[in-house]
C-alpha cells in the first residue's frame, strides 16, 4: 500500500515524463509499470492480463471512432460557408454583429465535429475571410473564434465526455444530457459579453443595419438544418431510448455520409482523407485510454484512492473547498498540459477524492470539461490560440491573447455558476433518467 | 501505412451502416440482427491497434511540447529519439500482454459468450498483430529519425518532432 507522499511522487514522475516529451500514453504506462515494480514486483504487471483486450474490445469505445468519423465527414461535407451566411442573417443585427456569428457557427460546428482544432481552423478560415472587408477590433474577432471553438467539447455529443465516462464508469447518456444546458448558457454568456463590450465601446464592431429580406433569410435557413438535424437525431435517438450512444453515433455517420453525397462533396479522395484522419485520431485516443486504464488498475492496487481519501479527511476539507482548490489546480495544469492529457492524467488521483466527498461524478465531468475548455484558451499552451493565430497567418500572437481575455472571464463565471447552482448541470439528466 | 487508415475507415463506415440497418430492422420489423455490437468491438480493437501504428509513423500520438520546444536543438533531437524508442518498447509491452491473452484463448479454445460464439483467437490474433506492427513502426520511426540525423537536426525533426501548429492546421484542412 502506498501513502500520500508516494502517490504524489508518482504523479510528479508522470508529469515529468510528459514534460520531457515522451508520448502521453507512454508516460502513463511507464508510471504504472514503475509503481507496480517498486511496490509489488513484476508478476503484478501481468495480472492486468486480459484487461487489455477487454478495454479495447469494449462496445462503448466503438462510439469514439464513429463520432470522430462523423466529425471528419461533416468537416468535408461543404456546409461551413453556407451555415456561416445563414447565421449572419439572423445574428448580425445584435450589438457586435458578426462576432455573434462566430460564436454561433463555432458552437454549432464544434458540437457535431467534436474537434476544437478543426473548428478553429475551419470556421476561422471562413470567418477571417469575411472580416477582411470590415472594421472590427481584430483581437476580439480572434478571441471569438478561439473561445467559440472550445464549446464543442461541452455540448454533446462530446468525445471527451465519452472518455471521461469510460474511465470513471459514469453514464454517457447522463453526461451528454448534463452538458446541454451549461453549453447553451456558456454560448449565451459569450454573446452577452460581446454585446456588453460593444455597447460600452461601439468602435469595437461595425453596426450592421441591413440584412437580406426576410424571405431570403428564411430560404437560407435550410443551411442550418444539416448540423442541427444531425444533432437532433443523434441526441434524440439516445434520449428517445431507442439507440445506445454507439448506435446514435452510427446513425450520425450515415446521415453525414448522405449529406456529403447530397452536397456533391463525396469522392474517394474526400472519403479517404476523412478515413485516415479518423483512424489516426481514434487510435491516438485509444492508446491514451488504454494506458489510462492500465494506470488506473495499478493505482487501484496500490491503494492510491484510500491514501487520497484519508488525506482529504485529515485536511478536513469539504466538497466546496475541494472544488475551489481543483479550480486553481486545473487552471495551473491547463496552462502547461494538453487538455485531454490533463483530464486523463489527473483522473486517477482526483476521482477518488471526488467520490469520497460525495460529489456527483456527472457534475464533476462537466466541471472538468469546462476546465479543459479554459485550458484550450489559456497561454502559454492554449491550443486554440495558436490555431487561430496560425489561420490568421500575420500579426502578433499577443492580439489573440488580448482578445481572449473576456472569454476567459466568461468561462470562469460559468465555473462559478455551476458551483453555486449545481442544478444547472443536473436538472436535465435528473429529468431524463 | 496509409492503407491502414483507408481500410480502417471503410470498416468504420461499414460498421455504421450495419448498425443503421440493425436499428431499422429492430424498429420496423421487430427483428434484431444478432451480435452487431460484438462485431463493433472487434472492429475497434483491430483498427485501433493497427491505427496506433499509423499514428506513430505520422506523429499523431499526443506529446507535450511546451518544455521540449524551449530546449537546445540537440537535446530536443535526443528526447525525440528517446520518445520513439520508449513508444516502441511500450507497444512491445502491450504486444506481450496481447500475446499472453491470445495464448490463453488458444489453450482453452475460448469462444465469445454471445450468440455468435466467435472463437476468440480470430479477432485476438489480428488485434495482437496490430500491436506488433505498432511496436515495429515506432522503432522503425526512431531508426528513420536516427538516420536522418546524419543530414542535420532539421531532417531528423521532420521525422520525429511533434507536429507544429501550421502542420496541424494543414491536417485539419485536408
Amino acid at each position: 500500500m502506498i501513502d500520500l507522499t508516494g502517490a504524489l511522487i508518482g504523479f510528479v514522475i508522470m508529469l515529468g515524463l510528459m514534460f520531457i516529451g515522451l508520448h502521453v500514453g507512454i508516460a502513463m504506462l511507464a508510471t504504472g509499470i514503475l509503481g507496480a515494480l517498486v511496490y509489488f514486483g513484476p508478476p503484478v504487471l501481468l495480472s492486468f492480463g486480459t484487461n487489455l483486450w477487454s478495454v479495447m474490445n469494449d462496445f462503448l469505445l466503438t462510439t469514439i471512432p464513429l463520432f470522430v468519423l462523423l466529425g471528419e465527414l461533416l468537416l468535408r461535407a461543404g456546409i461551413t460557408r453556407n451555415m456561416y451566411e445563414s447565421l449572419t442573417d439572423w445574428l448580425s443585427r445584435l450589438p457586435g454583429g458578426l462576432l455573434h456569428t462566430n460564436i454561433g457557427a463555432c458552437a454549432m460546428f464544434s458540437a457535431v465535429s467534436g474537434s476544437s482544432v478543426a473548428t478553429a481552423a475551419t470556421i476561422g478560415t471562413v470567418a477571417l475571410d469575411e472580416f477582411k472587408r470590415r472594421a472590427y477590433h481584430e483581437p476580439l474577432v480572434l478571441g471569438t473564434i478561439a473561445a467559440g471553438a472550445t464549446l464543442g467539447i461541452l455540448i454533446p455529443p462530446s468525445v471527451n465526455l465519452i472518455i471521461y465516462g469510460a474511465l470513471t464508469n459514469t453514464s454517457i447518456g447522463q453526461l451528454f444530457a448534463a452538458g446541454i444546458l451549461p453549453g447553451i448558457l456558456l454560448t449565451l454568456l459569450f454573446m452577452a459579453i460581446i454585446a456588453a463590450a460593444v455597447l460600452w465601446r461601439p468602435s469595437l464592431a461595425e453596426q450592421v443595419t441591413e440584412v437580406p429580406p426576410r424571405a431570403e433569410r428564411l430560404r437560407r435557413l435550410r443551411y442550418l438544418l444539416p448540423p442541427l438535424g444531425i444533432f437532433v437525431v443523434v441526441m434524440g435517438a439516445i434520449y428517445g431510448g431507442w439507440a445506445t450512444p454507439t448506435e446514435a453515433a452510427a446513425l450520425g455517420v450515415v446521415l453525414a455520409f448522405g449529406l456529403a453525397a447530397a452536397n456533391r462533396a463525396l469522392s474517394f479522395a474526400m472519403l479517404h482523407a476523412a478515413f485516415i484522419a479518423t483512424i489516426k485520431t481514434s487510435a491516438m485516443l485509444l492508446f491514451i485510454i488504454t494506458a489510462a486504464f492500465f494506470l488506473n488498475f495499478i493505482v487501484g492496487l496500490l491503494g492510491v484512492p484510500q491514501a487520497m481519501s484519508r488525506a482529504v479527511t485529515d485536511l478536513g476539507l469539504n466538497a466546496t473547498e475541494m472544488i475551489l482548490i481543483l479550480v486553481l489546480f486545473y487552471l495551473v495544469m491547463g496552462c502547461f498540459l494538453e487538455t485531454l492529457s490533463m483530464m486523463v492524467g489527473t483522473i486517477p488521483v482526483v476521482m477518488p477524492v471526488i467520490l469520497h466527498l460525495g460529489i456527483d461524478p456527472v457534475w464533476f465531468g462537466i466541471f472538468l470539461v469546462i476546465m479543459m475548455e479554459l485550458a484550450l484558451i489559456t497561454p502559454p499552451v492554449g491550443m486554440n490560440l495558436y490555431v487561430v493565430q496560425g489561420v490568421r497567418g500575420r500579426g502578433e500572437l499577443a492580439d489573440v491573447y488580448r482578445g481572449i481575455l473576456p472569454f476567459v472571464a466568461a468561462m470562469l463565471t460559468m465555473v462559478g455558476l455551476i458551483i453555486l447552482w449545481p442544478q444547472i448541470v443536473m436538472v436535465i439528466p435528473e429529468a431524463l433518467f | 501505412m496509409r492503407i491502414i487508415g483507408i481500410l480502417g475507415g471503410y470498416a468504420c463506415l461499414g460498421l455504421s451502416f450495419l448498425i443503421f440497418f440493425e436499428i431499422l430492422a429492430r424498429k420496423l420489423f421487430n427483428h434484431s440482427l444478432q451480435g452487431v455490437d460484438e462485431i463493433g468491438g472487434y472492429v475497434v480493437a483491430v483498427t485501433g491497434t493497427f491505427g496506433m501504428a499509423l499514428a506513430a509513423v505520422e506523429r499523431a500520438h499526443t506529446r507535450i511540447d511546451v518544455l521540449l520546444l524551449r530546449l537546445p536543438g540537440p537535446v530536443q533531437a535526443g528526447l525525440n529519439l528517446l520518445s520513439y524508442v520508449a513508444l516502441g518498447l511500450g507497444a512491445g509491452f502491450m504486444g506481450y500482454m496481447g500475446w499472453r491473452t491470445l495464448d490463453d484463448s488458444l489453450t482453452f479454445g475460448s469462444v465469445s459468450s454471445s450468440p455468435l460464439q466467435v472463437p476468440l483467437w480470430i479477432p485476438q490474433s489480428l488485434w495482437m498483430a496490430g500491436l506488433v506492427v505498432f511496436a515495429v513502426s515506432a522503432l522503425w520511426t526512431a531508426l528513420r529519425g536516427l538516420l536522418a540525423l546524419r543530414h542535420g537536426l532539421a531532417n531528423a525533426d521532420r521525422v520525429l518532432a511533434p507536429p507544429t501548429v501550421a502542420e496541424e492546421i494543414e491536417e485539419a484542412r485536408k
